[in-house]
């Protein structure tokens, strides 16, 4: 009797252990992972702004920064005002649900183990890595200090969430725990993937080798960064050339060019970021760096349009070199390219003393970049005099890309390429000197408010 | 003794006997024994029971005592005479006196066993009524068939039936051995329904410990609407309905919104976040609804109210745990009417008409439109910004803009008009008023019609009832309706002997319809709704509004391609809404079948199975010539300005890759539920002083449904054509060179989207057993298990069982209790627990694979909000209840009611949370903390005046309800910013679960007039500028002790009074509602908020405006702050909307409704019978608020308009 009982209790269970809906399932196979991984609005879009916000590739006449467009959180970022900072968590909170999937795929890959072919497990493993890398590091560049071998052991990181579990949440740790982390994510990740991927919003080696060489750049470990910069390239090294892009386009490139290697775009809404649409005010291209770009150089025409549209002041430029594809998008672009790679190559030669190398790189690069026949070969007199010709045309490169914080963060720690910024606004001058407190931006309010990590210091 | 005919001569009380202590003064001389009992009557409430026959024999009497017991004087009047008597319960029985021992032998001899059955007026078996042999101790009470047994009687004797609520039958055995009684419900009694269904079993309200509410056929009758639920409000106790009164236009999506959503019982339990939230943003989990045993086969809103027998409401958890873990927020078993064994065929037919007035637009006193031209005239000189130049191949600024931009547009920046032009256009424009046109052309009354017919009736081993229902109704907004059809057919047969069989088949098809969606005029503030537009002309005429597109594009656009390569790109809202369509059928069909098995006696075996299936069409059409479909088209069609989006290169003009013709898009939903139950019954009373009922059984459900939705392009309706061979995987080059975004092409929307489906499965195990002893004490316990698919894969071992016990005291049965005033009493009370399934809520995260494809052109997965989430932690959600009542009547039933206190206790409480947003959320659902309701339901009856064939009731509902938070496990409590706006999972401990705060106020600032609050104690002013905006985070960072606590957002007292008056067959009834002790913000649509009347699409403001800050010294006598007609900035106004000033007391009194009736007495000979006439006011609107601003604390945007309506029913 009782054991009648018992079975049918156990049918019972069997009875309502079942799936919900044929659209729903827990993580079960590898494809559900790669599934979640190809979550483009997820992983690939809406990657922390303020950084960008508060460099000076771009800067706001004050029209625009007095119009409603232009938050007023926003207006106290882009004037670096001591006490900016976001009352929403949305910057923080949406790489950690990045980072939180990420977690899941691992979790769930963990109970794979032996279910599916291993070089399936291994590239899907390597890609959750990957973009679990990509996210802390994003973060970082905002809200910790600059990496500095020296003080790295005691400055606070950002928390290393390395589980999906709500309930376990560490606390900030140090930025080298942050970097070890991120360096060590990327290594491995390198190992599992598959070399290329099909599309450029899936991570590969290439794309992991090349962040590797982004991040050791960002760390100031130059000799790692060259040899990450090296194997990327060896994987992926096309350029577009220049001349075969529709000069008078607003959007010139499309999604997935054949330079990205990893696309990544920056959160989209924020005025003072905006492009604009064609009669609007926006953000205006800082004149010192237009005026930079020599005649031939296509990518003042490519990757700049002058306003000529009533009221946006005429002489005027704005940003058209958006390798997001659409026009007057704010979703910048900072995902993962091979001119950058170029870049990173060059510089980390200069700095080793290797003025062939680095000039034959950045040769390269600028050959794609200037109108056909009227490029001939940048010289260098010195590792010195290379550096310095590889970082401005780093500037000019990589404009708008949500590079320029990270590069004016780490420059700063070389006292011949530290930057004092100044904006003036409505009759005020305000100034960020380089290596400021302010180069670490407030951790936003919400955050603080829900959690019990410590603030920046100010 | 030779009793043949039997007299009841009064109305006999339903009461127990108290005693026997009753003093008798009497002084008569030669009084007949007649007049003696009916004096005897009115001292002492006893009834006497006698023959003509018998009193015949007697002699007339001298008596004179004074203060006797009763005994004694009829001891003494029965002395003498050759009659005796025996008191039973309160009753004086007579009989001739016996004369020989001979005689008594003899008639024990002749003893006879005596079985039967006593049915209700409707014919159905009456459970526990008291069947006893007046005059002796020979007592039974009938079984849940009806019937009863008795042992030994006098084939002389008199059977006396009682059952409270009903009057007492009397009927002599005269030698029969079979008696069936058909009992008749006492007039104007004060609980018309006795029995208590908790959907698995009935049970008699005397032996169920539980708290129940039951609301019978008659008291559905006070309301003609054709919704049962809304037919509950106003006459039952503990609901809230929390009708917001917002969807009062048929064309709001809203206007669907089943009104169980809504409802709470006894305040909120559980939240479940995937409601609608109330006015004041509050959530709550939602009630269970069990139709004829079975849970909630089909939506309640479907249900014909004529075919409703009872609906029994279960409030604590002796009442509800027997539901386990769905019970938490209370259960509604509503039991459909049945046919009777052994009755007659009867035919009833009703029919009702409603008529609604139209929805008042002006109720909300907004700002003039003159001012809102001024206003926005103003904004735009000052932002001194052109509009764009018109463009057909970029749309960049193309977009529609205010008529008031664009006259000042063409005068200023364009040089198109001159300025006294530009002006008078404005001028023109102020006369204006979009919800005057609005009301007269697109709004009508409402009205429905109802008609219903059943016919009943029953032989000796078969009884059936047909139905039939059918609603017709117009909606409040043109081109909308809804019909209802309802067939039902029951039937019960009892072939053999012990077993029975029961079938209910029930049809229901429900057709609503619509005006397509993108068609609808749906508001009065959109990008192509201005104040001040118009929709006809003075002779009625459809006007020309834009919508998308400015009318210079349009302009431009139709003198460049005069060759008619393109459709118009014209728009006029009154003809447009007659281009297409949505129309919605419902289908349902209902099976249940159920049989009885009698194995021994009082223990028998019941299977249920029940069959659900169901098929909802969702189909929306939009002609070719609707504006919507006329831009898709011109949308896809190829122009001088189109270019290849791959390759940027030119394309073939004005070619059309969306063909002419129509869009049809159909959503067919088909579901399928079944229930399979078995179950042992057992209702046994032995040695006349025990009774049992005791139910145990096992169900298992399956519910299943998948949705298909597909679409098809270049629909004709005449000929059914369509071209669906489209190319939906390449990007397509469009009309314009770039569109909004800046691309040059799209994809085209497929509009087949494949299935989607859903499947749940449950297990249950219940038991349930209530053991009463001498009639006077009842112990009930219950116990139920559930296991679901709903708790997801794996964690269902993890449930635990759901109990409860309670217990019930009849005490005015106790020897000991001696009570004239309250000869009712009895006192119950109860403790269980109750579950609260969160399906949306599970520990592992579940993945959603889409139904498109991403950016990157890939299928992909993703997690869900709730169910995304890992949360090793989670715990189920318990709810404890405990329950004491006290159930009263005072003498004569003057007043009766009832009186329960209960106090819950939810723990593990699972709501949405504030989290540490490094976990990727900033708030989720979990655990979060637990809740401690109690509360007081009080229902009382009374019988004021009684004069003749006027009478006078009351019934007065009283409802006391508190939920607080008492504690919260979330690391951090929330701050003033978020509690003053109710944001999402923002809870204090202590504090009310819903509740009201507001920023301390301090004034306006007497140079700027923008708004100051307090900031660390001193006042700050929340300028537009970044001072402010720091001031302002400052506040809203602030601690709980920085705002104003004002008390519970949700009503704490509520309830309602009706009073019935009734001469003969008229009567007249007035039911008043009241919401007390809680607060509210003034509707936003009541307070200026500058941004949005500087949007691009200016919202117009309420008429408060008027009265705002102008000028130094105003701040003295307004609180509005100043105008600013530059920013888009909400800090001002955020902080004015939650500030103290705006928050005022709810209290109000409604008249909720009228209603009249007249039975008209039918001749003898008619064939109609019982007709009755009725007639009903509803909303009638508020008849005393708290608030001195004329605001109605339910009104969001417009109140509910009045109805009336003229009903008719009889039985043939």
């Amino acid at each position: 009797m009782l054991s009648a009982l018992g079975i049918l209790v156990s049918s019972c269970q069997k009875y309502v252990d079942i799936k919900k809906s044929g659209a729903q399932s827990f993580i079960e196979s590898a494809n559900d992972c790669q599934l979640l991984m190809d979550n483009y609005e997820l992983f690939n879009t809406g990657y922390p702004i303020d950084g960008e916000v508060s460099a000076d590739d771009y800067y706001m006449n004050d029209a625009r920064f007095g119009s409603d467009q232009i938050s007023i959180e926003d207006r106290t970022i882009y004037t670096w005002q001591s006490g900016a900072i976001r009352t929403a968590a949305q910057q923080w909170v949406d790489i950690y649900n990045k980072v939180y999937h990420a977690n899941l795929v691992l979790e769930a890959l963990q109970e794979l183990n032996g279910k599916e072919p291993p070089a399936v497990l291994n590239n899907l493993r390597g890609s959750a890595l990957f973009l679990r890398a990509y996210a802390f590091w994003n973060l970082a560049q905002l809200y910790t200090k600059t990496y500095d071998a020296a003080t790295a052991q005691s400055d606070p990181g950002i928390p290393i969430d390395l589980s999906s579990d709500i309930n376990e949440v560490p606390g900030r740790g140090t930025v080298q725990e942050t970097y070890n982390r991120i360096v060590q994510d990327l290594r491995e990740a390198a190992d599992l993937m598959n070399p290329v991927s099909s599309v450029a919003s899936r991570p590969n080696k290439a794309a992991a080798q090349a962040m590797l060489a982004r991040v050791y750049l960002s760390m100031r470990d130059y000799p790692n960064a060259l040899s990450s910069a090296n194997a990327a390239l060896t994987l992926r090294n096309t350029l577009i050339n220049f001349n075969t892009l529709d000069k008078g386009s607003f959007s010139p490139f499309k999604r997935f060019n054949e330079e990205v290697i990893f696309h990544a775009t920056l959160y989209a809404k924020n005025g003072a970021l905006e492009p604009g649409y064609g009669y609007e005010d926006l953000a205006l291209i800082n004149p010192e760096l237009v005026s930079s770009y020599a005649a031939n150089d296509l990518r003042k025409t490519i990757l700049l349009k002058e306003n000529t549209d009533v009221p946006v002041p005429a002489g005027t430029y704005r940003f058209t070199g958006n390798y997001e594809g659409a026009v007057g998008s704010a979703k910048l672009f900072n995902g993962l390219a091979v001119d950058e790679l170029y870049l990173i190559r060059a510089e980390c030669y200069a700095r080793a003393g290797n003025v062939e190398l680095a000039m034959k790189d950045l040769n390269t690069l600028l050959r794609s970049r200037w109108a056909e026949g009227t490029f001939s070969d940048l010289e260098a007199t010195s590792p010195d005099n290379a550096l310095s010709t590889i970082l401005a045309e780093r500037r000019k490169e990589l404009l708008m890309r949500g590079q320029r914080w990270t590069d004016l963060r780490r420059l700063n720690k070389e006292p011949g390429f530290a930057t004092n910024l100044k904006r003036t606004v409505e009759g005020i001058t305000h100034t960020l000197p380089a290596n400021d407190l302010r180069y670490t931006l407030l951790i936003p309010q919400e955050v603080v408010m829900k959690s019990t990590i410590p603030q920046n210091e100010r | 003794m030779r009793l043949t005919t039997v007299i009841l001569i009064a109305t006999i009380m339903q009461v127990s006997a108290a005693g026997f202590a009753q003093k008798i003064t009497l002084s008569e001389k030669k009084a007949n024994l007649k007049s003696l009992f009916k004096e005897i009557r009115r001292q002492s409430q006893y009834n006497f029971l006698y023959t003509d026959a018998q009193l015949a024999i007697t002699k007339p009497i001298d008596i004179k005592v004074s203060n006797m017991e009763l005994k004694a004087v009829l001891d003494l009047i029965f002395r003498d005479q050759p009659l005796t008597y025996t008191v039973d319960e309160k009753t004086v029985v007579v009989s001739e006196r016996k004369q020989s021992l001979m005689d008594k032998i003899g008639e024990y001899l002749r003893a006879i066993d005596l079985s039967g059955q006593v049915l209700n007026e409707a014919g159905y078996p009456m459970l526990g009524a008291i069947v006893r042999v007046a005059g002796t101790k020979k007592v039974t009470s009938t079984d849940v068939e009806g019937k009863f047994f008795l042992k030994d009687v006098d084939p002389q004797g008199t059977l006396m039936i009682s059952y409270v609520g009903y009057r007492t039958d009397t009927i002599a055995i005269a030698g029969k051995t079979r008696i069936n009684v058909k009992m008749d419900p006492q007039l104007n009694q004060i609980q018309e329904v006795r029995i208590v269904s908790t959907g698995y079993q009935d049970l008699p309200r005397e032996r169920a410990t539980g708290s129940f509410e039951s609301i019978s056929k008659v008291q559905l009758q006070h309301s003609t609407d054709p919704n049962l639920i809304r037919r509950l409000e106003g006459i039952t106790t503990s609901m809230d309905f929390r009708n917001d009164l917002r969807p009062v236009n048929s064309s709001n999506p809203n206007a669907q919104r089943s009104p169980l959503v809504n409802l709470t019982i006894r305040g909120k339990n559980t939240l479940n976040e995937n409601e609608n939230a109330d006015l004041n943003g509050n959530f709550s989990g939602q009630v269970l609804v069990v139709i004829d045993g079975i849970a909630s086969p089909y939506s309640i809103d479907k249900v014909n109210p004529n075919d409703v027998e009872s609906v029994t409401i279960l409030k604590d958890a002796a009442a509800a745990s027997i539901w386990g873990s769905r019970a938490a927020n209370g259960v509604i078993v509503i039991k459909t009417k049945k046919g009777g064994y052994n009755s007659k065929l009867r035919v009833s037919l009703s029919s009702n008409l409603n008529v609604t007035e139209k929805i008042d637009l002006f109720y909300n006193k907004t700002m003039r439109i003159g001012d809102f031209v001024e206003a926005q005239k103003l904004q735009f000189l000052n932002a001194n910004k052109p509009l764009p130049a018109v463009s057909i191949s970029s749309l960049y600024g193309q977009e529609t803009v205010s008529p008031v931009a664009e006259i000042l547009d063409a005068w200023k920046f364009k040089g198109l008009s001159t300025e006294q032009e530009a002006m008078a256009q404005l001028e023109a424009l102020k006369n204006n008023d979009i919800r005057r046109d609005y009301t007269k052309y697109f709004l009508r009354k409402a009205m429905t019609q109802s008609h219903a017919l059943a016919i009943d009736g029953g032989s000796e081993k078969f009884n059936y009832r047909i139905s039939g229902g059918y609603d017709k109704s117009i909606n409040n907004t043109r081109n909308s309706g809804l019909d209802r059809m309802v067939l039902t057919y029951s039937a019960s047969a009892r072939p053999v002997k012990n077993l029975e069989f029961q079938g209910n088949i029930s049809y229901n098809v429900q057709n609503n319809e619509e005006q397509a969606e993108e068609n609808r005029i749906s508001g009065v503030a959109n990008s192509t709704f201005f104040p001040y537009s118009k929709l006809a002309d003075e002779q009625g005429n459809p006007l020309e509004l834009t919508k998308t597109y400015r009318p210079g594009f349009i302009n431009l656009f139709e003198s460049t391609y005069t060759g008619g390569q393109f459709l118009s790109w014209r728009y006029k809202p009154l003809e447009d809404i007659n281009e297409g369509y949505n129309k919605l059928k419902s289908q349902n069909l209902n099976l249940n079948f159920s049989s009885t098995y009698q194995l021994l006696d009082g223990l028998s075996l019941q299977a249920t199975y029940n069959y659900n299936t169901g098929r909802n069409e969702d189909n929306s059409l939009y002609r070719q010539n609707s504006f919507y479909m006329r831009n898709r088209i011109n949308y896809f069609t190829t122009s001088l300005a189109s270019t290849d989006p791959k390759t940027g290169n030119p394309v073939t003009p004005y070619v059309r890759q969306i063909p002419l013709g129509g869009q049809y898009t159909t959503g067919l939903t088909k579901s399928n539920n079944q229930t399979l139950r078995g179950q042992l019954n057992l209702n046994k009373s032995w040695n006349e002083k025990h009774e049992i009922s005791a139910i145990a059984g096992m169900d298992l459900a399956q519910n299943y449904s998948i949705l298909k939705t597909d679409g098809y392009y270049g629909y004709n309706e005449s000929t059914l054509r369509s071209d669906n061979k489209l190319d939906y995987k390449t990007m397509i080059p469009i009309i314009f060179a770039e569109d909004f975004s800046g691309y040059n092409g799209e994809y085209i929307e497929n509009l087949s989207r494949g299935f989607l489906d859903n499947k749940i499965r449950t297990f249950s195990w219940y038991a349930n057993a209530a053991y009463t002893f001498n009639r006077r004490y009842t112990l009930s316990a219950s116990v139920r298990k559930d296991l679901s698919s709903e708790f997801g894969r794996g964690t269902n071992q993890k449930g635990t069982p759901y109990y409860s016990v309670g217990g019930s005291w009849n005490i005015a049965a106790e020897p000991f209790y001696h009570s004239e005033l309250f000869p009712v009493l009895t006192f119950r009370s109860t403790f269980g627990y109750n579950g609260n399934v969160n399906p949306s809520i599970l520990a592992r995260p579940l993945i959603t694979y889409s139904d498109v494809n991403g950016d990157n052109e890939l299928p992909y997965a993703y997690t869900s909000f709730g169910t995304g989430i890992s949360n090793s932690k989670l715990r189920p959600e318990k709810t404890g209840i405990w329950n004491i009542g006290l159930d009263f009547g005072l003498k004569g039933n003057r007043l009766s009611g009832s009186l329960q206190y209960y106090n819950k206790k939810t723990t593990d409480l699972l709501a949405n949370g504030e989290l540490d947003p490094s976990t990727g959320y900033t708030n989720i659902t979990y655990n979060t903390g637990n809740l401690r309701g109690y509360g007081i339901d009080l229902s009382l009856n009374s019988l004021n005046v009684q004069c003749g064939l006027f009478k006078w009731n009351s019934n007065v509902l009283f409802s006391y309800n508190k939920v607080k938070v008492t504690k919260l496990y979330a690391a951090t409590a929330s701050l003033a910013g978020s509690v003053v706006s109710n944001s999402s999972g923002s809870y204090n401990e202590g504090y009310d679960l819903s509740r009201v705060f507001g920023y301390k106020w301090a004034g306006l600032d007497p140079k700027t007039g923008d708004p100051r609050g307090y900031l660390d104690g001193a006042i700050v002013t929340i300028a537009d500028n970044t001072e402010g905006n720091a001031a302002y985070q400052g506040i809203q960072n602030g601690p709980l002790s920085s705002v104003k606590y004002f008390g519970s957002a949700v009503p704490v007292y509520y309830g309602a009074i009706r009073n019935t008056f009734s001469y003969g067959n008229f009567s007249f009834s007035a039911n008043l509602m009241y919401k007390l002790g809680y607060y509210f913000r003034r509707p936003a649509s009541q307070m200026v908020n500058y941004s949005q009347l500087n949007n691009n699409i200016p919202m117009i403001q309420g008429i408060e405006y008027q009265n705002r800050w102008q000028k130094a010294g105003d701040e003295l006598h307004t609180n509005v702050p100043s105008a600013i007609f530059t920013s888009s900035n909400q800090n001002r106004d955020n902080f004015y909307k939650y500030a103290e000033i705006n928050v005022l007391k709810g209290d109000h009194i409604r008249l909720q409704e009228l209603n009249f009736s007249y039975t008209i007495t039918p001749g003898k000979s008619w064939f109609i019978k019982n007709p009755r006439i009725s007639a009903n006011v509803n909303n009638l609107g508020i008849i005393w608020k708290a608030n001195d601003q004329g605001i109605d604390p339910e009104v969001f945007d417009y109140p509910n308009p009045r109805s009336y309506s003229f009903g008719f029913s009889a039985n043939f």
